[in-house]
């Protein structure tokens, strides 16, 4: 039987953090955690929109085990995520680095780096769609005329190409927003720090792995886990530029779950994909804050 | 207390405005600009008649239509209006999303005017519930400027599948260094919809299909249906006269090396009658039926769009009211024939926007031998023919297990 | 740390090559909505247009009455409503987070994290159900709740990191000396935390500027609707790709967005500059 001075007392003594928390959790809970429940309700059912509804039980989870299509999609998604995200990161880490110094310009450049992020996923999908044409395309044009290719590469006509292209212009789209959290990152290392280290004798290498990445640690995992978050939920840029092919070989899981629901018309079987999806997500995240908060003093 | 009773006051006044002025309206959804201008013209014309009621116009990009419309239904909050793509129907059918209207058709003094093959699919155990409002219809486009280069007639575009495939080698052109230059073909290889609206009359002319008449038996793996695969590829792979890498190829790539003369011929609609007139105002193009096989008859897809009441909405008068209005001459010839597309009516056909430009006379004739698969799983099967067709494109499997592969899958979810 | 001059020189080489790789397509799309419609579809591709031309930019601002005003209008209320629900929400919630921590609250973190993890196309259903019962469907507001939410993981994950990365004796002296905890946070911990406000702010403002399917889903009624629900009324034709349009909005409405980065990135330097906290 519970306590309730114990509880009564537990209120008390956090109040002040429960009210702080209080905003975001109300939001939380009627905007997202309860149109979710009812997503895992509806996961249950042959749910027909109008109309009765079948329950299944676990039907919904069992169809998912034996779908090729859904391990297909899922390994396809994994693979996108292991090669988009180094070359975001790499390059979001290299341009923060580069920029955080003092120098006149160096604004412009911040701004020249943030443009690709500005625009939406499908206009800048639809324009390397354009570029990446193998027949007419400016990438392929350019590239001969400088003499720099013989033939013409057809950019997305395989499927690893298809995923190297795309990937290719997810990082072009999204390095400058990595850029920006961790140039924000970067803030929280105080000058001295610097100072005192090349006081010490640090080499610039060495300053960078021991006294710039432990500092930026906690903004370099929330860009990281953004951008793999982001990688496993890609939709759109596939959806132009690959619409899943060559052969299902580019077909992601949030393509497969949307197809699924809203042009196979199984809502239930969909939202239990989203569920399986959720729940891998945040067996990702936990491991990946619990490696956060390693190193933070509770 | 008197303050909160004076504000319950005016609350329910307030409701009780806007729920008249609510009655007199209609909501309406498509995925088409010109219907925005066909609910401009409705709120017109009741304005010039003293009425109060009124048409609300909201565009759903075709992307997100099913998704919205889903939603709306599941809250009970459909539009009362809905011009939904016409392969849709039977599954909404089946849902019972919509309003009977049969009798009303069938008091139209134009319903004959109206085609058969659309009207059926919008039939459900012999009742309709939705009406044909526009109508796509695929067929072939080729470039007269690139025939006359080639030395072939531009008033002769190919007849049969042989004599494509004798003018495509003559159309497709190599450099030096062995690359070609300028496709005699070109194929849409990305999208489902596509297979459908282009490849599917040629698996017709060919004598194949995709499933039996009441969308119960798979088809698609008869010798018929792979033989029209088989020529398909030899596009590709014996002949060379259409690219490659045909399968990763979009619509849009299609469409642009058209419009900047790579490509001679390609497998189309009557609505590019228009946009090339935009996007290349100096194209000299021509546009016909899709080819036949020697021994087969012509046939085309027809697309487009039914209009639907829902089954909800309290003013089913009134959204038919706006429905006769968008299949009158006003509508059909002034906004949809102006803009360029096909009127839905066969009687219309004769307008004066078509008598500008003889392409369009050869759509009164592709309709004749146009239709469309019924099923309620309609896209959920043409997800295993874009499978298939790409991984026989692509030469990874012969048309043959290409189409024997699709037939299971289609059989796994016809049994679902 | 003062810069050798290789170090200067490279560092501007580099910077160049790096913004002509960035701006390449950009500049692409900006030539394209510069040319006249029958030009934008040729080979060899034409770089520069032969004769430039803003008329893609004025048919999208006069179309039907300048209803394009009303559009940005819209999206100015959506956009700067919900940057104000967001930076107050995250800001109470990172605090909690980072320094009023008690046993279980990391399930609140969990439950923030996971508003990203699940597609929303999954909820676009029920949660429509739920704003038409509420009430909230075709409003400023509804939308503005909605945006929060699905921001929060991010706002509240980067605050408080923001506030983490500052001393925690800040706090405990300030306890000390007779404050109560909401002067600490509002008079101490806020103004430290301006590179993490600027990544919120610039963030949200992006986000709920571009966004479009909520937006299209929750605000159909033109009346609400957002420029990028309301673009798509010029982009829309099932058979031709409108490059002009596409490129023409997509220009127009990116502005905004570089303009607010671009202001508002001098707080990132000002880190930098102040020599941090003492």
């Amino acid at each position: 039987m519970p306590n309730l001075y114990s509880i009564q007392r537990f209120f008390s003594k956090h109040r002040t953090g429960m009210l702080f928390l209080a905003p975001a959790v109300a939001l939380n809970l009627v905007f997202f955690i309860q149109p979710l429940i009812r997503v895992i309700q509806m996961s249950f059912y042959n749910w027909r929109v109008i109309g009765t509804n079948k329950f299944l039980g676990l039907g919904n989870y069992q169809r998912l085990v034996n779908d090729p299509l859904f391990w297909r999609a899922l390994s396809n998604t994994v693979i996108y995520t292991l090669v988009v995200t180094p070359g975001i990161f790499l390059l979001a880490l290299a341009l923060a680095l580069l920029l955080n110094r003092k120098l006149p310009g160096t604004n412009v450049f911040r701004t020249i780096y943030f443009v690709p992020v500005a625009i939406s996923f499908v206009v800048s999908s639809l324009v390397w769609l354009w570029i990446f044409n193998e027949l007419y395309g400016i990438l392929n044009y350019g590239l001969s005329s400088l003499g720099l290719i013989s033939s013409r590469i057809s950019w997305l006509g395989s499927t690893w190409m298809a995923r190297i292209s795309v990937s290719l212009m997810v990082v072009w789209k999204t390095a400058g927003f990595s850029m920006m959290i961790l140039l924000a990152g970067l803030q929280g290392v105080p000058v001295q720090v610097y100072e005192a280290a090349s006081i010490d004798g640090a080499s610039t290498r060495q300053r960078f792995l021991y006294v710039t990445m432990p500092m930026i640690r906690p903004t370099f995992i929330l860009a990281l886990m953004i951008s793999l978050i982001g990688s496993f939920l890609a939709f759109d840029h596939f959806h132009v530029m690959t619409q899943g092919g060559p052969a299902n070989g580019t077909l992601t899981i949030v393509m497969y779950i949307f197809r699924t629901g809203f042009e196979y018309f199984n809502l239930g079987y969909g939202s239990a994909m989203s569920i399986v999806l959720l729940v891998i997500l945040i067996v990702l995240s936990v491991i990946q804050t619990r490696f956060l908060d390693s190193d933070n003093v509770e | 207390m008197r303050r909160l009773s004076i504000f319950v006051l005016v609350m329910i006044m307030i409701a009780a405005v806007t729920g008249l002025a609510m009655a007199q309206t209609i909501v309406v959804w498509d995925r088409e600009v010109q219907t925005e201008e066909t609910v401009a013209l409705f709120n017109e014309k009741m304005k010039a008649e003293g009425s109060s009621k009124r048409a609300e116009f909201q565009l759903v990009p075709y992307e997100q239509q099913t998704q919205l419309f889903l939603a709306a239904l599941a809250a009970g909050n459909a539009p009362d209006v809905i011009s939904l793509d016409i392969i849709l129907h039977p599954y909404f059918n089946s849902l019972g999303a919509f309003l009977d209207i049969t009798d009303r058709i069938n008091a139209l003094d134009y319903r004959a005017a109206l085609p058969e093959g659309m009207l059926h699919l919008g039939e459900a155990e012999g009742r309709y519930y939705g009406i044909p409002y526009t109508v796509d219809l695929s067929g072939l486009v080729w470039n007269k400027e690139l025939f006359r280069e080639a030395g072939l007639d531009p008033e002769r575009p190919p007849e049969t599948w042989d004599e494509l495939i004798e003018y495509a080698q003559k159309l497709t052109k190599t450099n030096d260094s062995g690359e070609v230059e300028q496709y005699g073909f070109a194929i849409v290889g990305t999208s489902a919809g596509w297979q459908m609206f282009g490849f599917m009359p040629v698996v017709w002319s060919f004598g194949g299909d995709l499933l039996n008449a009441d969308g119960t038996e798979v088809l698609i793996d008869s010798p018929e249906s792979i033989e029209a695969l088989q020529m398909w590829v030899d596009l590709i792979h014996k002949y060379k006269v259409a690219p490659l890498n045909s399968a990763t190829w979009q619509y849009s790539d299609v469409y642009n090396g058209f419009v900047t003369g790579r490509v001679a011929m390609m497998l189309s609609g009557n609505y590019n009658i228009i946009t090339f007139k935009e996007d290349a105002p100096h194209l000299d193009f021509g546009i016909t039926f899709i080819p036949r096989a020697s021994d087969g008859g012509h046939a085309s897809f027809s697309g487009g769009n039914l209009m639907a009441i829902s089954r909800d909405t309290k003013q089913a008068d009134l959204a038919w009211e706006f429905v006769e209005f968008a299949m009158s001459e006003d509508i059909q010839v002034e906004v949809w024939a102006k803009s360029g597309a096909l009127p839905v009516r066969t009687d219309l056909f004769d307008n004066k926007y078509f008598a500008q430009d003889s392409r369009f006379a050869v759509f009164a004739d592709i309709l004749e031998v146009a239709r469309a698969p019924y099923s309620t799983k309609y896209n959920e099967l043409y997800a295993p023919m874009l499978t298939a067709m790409q991984r026989a494109m692509m030469g990874e499997i012969t048309p043959e297990q290409a189409y024997k592969d699709a037939a299971n899958e289609m059989e796994r979810v016809l049994q679902y | 740390m003062k810069l050798k001059k290789w170090q200067v020189v490279g560092f501007y080489l580099t910077n160049t090559l790096l913004a002509i790789a960035f701006l390449a397509p950009i500049l692409w799309t900006l030539m394209t909505s510069l040319k006249p419609t029958h030009q934008i579809l040729t080979y060899p591709p034409r770089l520069l247009p032969e004769r430039f031309t803003l008329e893609h930019y004025r048919t999208i601002l006069s179309v039907n009455d300048a209803e394009f005003l009303r559009y940005v209008v819209n999206s100015l209320i959506v956009t700067s409503g919900t940057i104000f629900v967001v930076i107050v929400v995250s800001s109470l919630a990172g605090y909690a987070f980072a320094y009023l921590r008690f046993p279980g609250i990391n399930v609140f973190f969990v439950a923030i994290l996971a508003t990203m993890m699940v597609p929303f196309q999954s909820l676009l259903i029920p949660l429509y159900g739920f704003m038409q019962k509420i009430g909230l469907l075709n409003s400023y507001f509804g939308l503005v709740l909605m945006y929060s939410t699905f921001q929060l993981p991010f706002c509240v994950f980067m605050m408080r990191n923001s506030f983490a990365s500052l001393p925690p004796s800040l706090r405990e002296s300030a306890l000390l000396d007779g404050c109560t905890e909401a002067q600490v946070f509002r008079k101490i911990y806020l103004p430290l935390s301006l590179p993490g406000f600027a990544t919120v702010l610039v963030y949200s403002f992006m986000t709920s500027w571009n966004e479009f399917l909520m937006a299209l889903t929750f605000n159909s009624n033109v009346k609400v609707q957002t420029l990028q629900v309301g673009l798509t009324n010029y982009y829309l034709s099932r058979y031709r790709t409108s490059w002009e349009m596409i490129t023409t909005g997509s220009i127009i409405t990116m502005i905004p967005v570089l303009v607010v980065f671009f202001v508002l990135q001098r707080y990132y330097v000002r880190g930098l500059t102040s020599g941090a906290v003492k």
